[in-house]
């Protein structure tokens, strides 16, 4: 019997939401497998993954597991701190690890949400989760928090209702105290923005990924009609904007980021599939019914 | 004289102040058609204690919600919190244009 090939990958430095696309290529051994191989992971230099990478990574994984992964050597992080973040955040357990020893004492998640799968109606339970991650680590109103709750339980019923992923949806969350910021990413591997929005006969001659990822975004563009309002993705747009965070899509070759901050790129790495993360800052307003007010009082041409 | 069997419905009661999923939406719009369109009868869904609603969950109860149903009195919307006008008036226009 021929011997299982080791699986090399390295994780290194940070991985913040503008460096996904590092991640990408990091990963792509792990997302491009098509056989049985044994991992060897090298996270030594690794200094940090947000809830973006953090759901991509678990994403590929289990994804790498059904095409016959198989967990296998890991190089814990030289930085003790990082080292604890990746255990309580539950990264080992993901990489097969079983021998590691935790010398800190286990609390209840405060400010932050391991990732946390969802494949069905249960989505709302992990988005009501991620928005408990922010409610535990900061001062918020009773608005603030329906914000953020009705955002996150969007975007997690567009995995269920677009992606077609098998695996469903990954998410998770992460407070950053000192700079004021709350971060939520959600991933599927399914058939990403591009191919879900051409399914609609009025969008299916949109040329080029980012095109069809910054339609998608536009009030009232949906691949359903008849289930869907294409609403979600829009106000969470607006929302964002005057909270003056972001909200950014990556999928297929495409890179939109809207809100505060808005760019788009078209990268040579594709992702198969959606990572769609949010920013929130949290010493600033958040209140979804001064978006709704304002889609409403500018009737049915709204222009962002 | 004979009387019209009302129910009323809470949903604030039933899943709490933030209503969101379309899905909870879809079986909770359902109900209310069916004993709306049982004979003589009216439903009324009361909407105290509703403080916010996702745009998922409220396209799916007002704007796909039978506009007979409404006309004809036999769904009613009460004590729907001023926050929510500006999204009932957009997510119900919004299912009036041609869809594309």
């Amino acid at each position: 019997m021929a011997p299982v090939p080791t699986l090399e990958v390295k994780l290194s430095a940070a991985y913040s939401i503008e460096q996904i696309d590092r991640l990408l290529r990091d990963l792509s051994p792990i997302l491009t497998l098509d056989r049985p191989a044994r991992l060897r992971m090298d996270l030594s230099g690794l200094v940090h993954m947000c809830p973006a990478a953090l759901s991509l990574l678990t994403a590929a994984m289990n994804a790498g597991y059904q095409r016959g992964l198989q967990g296998g050597q890991v190089l814990p992080p030289k930085s003790k701190p990082v080292d604890n973040y990746l255990l309580r955040m539950n990264v080992y357990r993901l990489l097969g690890v079983d021998d590691y020893s935790e010398d800190f004492t286990r609390r209840d998640p405060d400010g932050f949400r391991p990732c946390q799968n969802f494949t069905d109606e249960a989505y709302h339970v992990v988005a009501s989760e991620m928005t408990k991650a922010l409610t535990e680590a900061c001062e918020t109103d009773d608005v603030a928090r329906a914000s953020v709750r009705i955002c996150l339980d969007e975007l997690a019923e567009n995995v269920l209702h677009h992606a077609d992923a098998p695996g469903g949806g990954y998410a998770a969350a992460q407070v950053y105290r000192k700079s004021g910021k709350f971060e939520v990413g959600i991933v599927d591997l399914g058939i990403g923005v591009p191919a879900s929005l051409r399914k609609n006969p009025a969008y299916a001659d949109i040329s080029g990924d980012v095109a069809a990822v910054q339609t998608a975004l536009e009030l009232g563009v949906t691949s359903t009609p008849e289930r869907n309002a294409g609403i979600g993705l829009f106000v969470t747009k607006l929302l964002l904007k005057g909270n003056g965070g972001i909200l950014m899509v990556r999928s297929g070759t495409a890179t939109v980021v809207a809100g505060a901050s808005e760019r788009t790129a078209t990268t040579d790495v594709a992702l198969p599939g959606t990572l769609v993360t949010i920013r929130v800052m949290t010493d600033h307003p958040l209140d979804i019914n001064e978006v709704y007010k304002a889609i409403d009082a500018d009737g049915s041409d709204f222009d962002d | 004289m004979p009387t019209v069997p009302i129910l009323t419905i809470r949903p604030a009661e039933e899943l709490g102040p933030v209503l969101t999923g379309r899905t909870v939406a879809q079986t909770l719009r359902h109900r209310i058609e069916e004993a709306a369109s049982a004979s003589d009868s009216q439903v009324i869904v009361d909407l105290t204690g509703v403080a916010a609603a996702s745009p998922s969950f409220a396209d799916e109860l007002f704007a796909k919600l039978p506009r007979h149903l409404l006309d004809s009195g036999r769904i009613r919307f009460e004590n729907v919190p001023e926050p929510l006008h500006p999204l009932v008036r957009f997510v119900t226009r919004q299912r009036q244009q041609p869809t594309h």
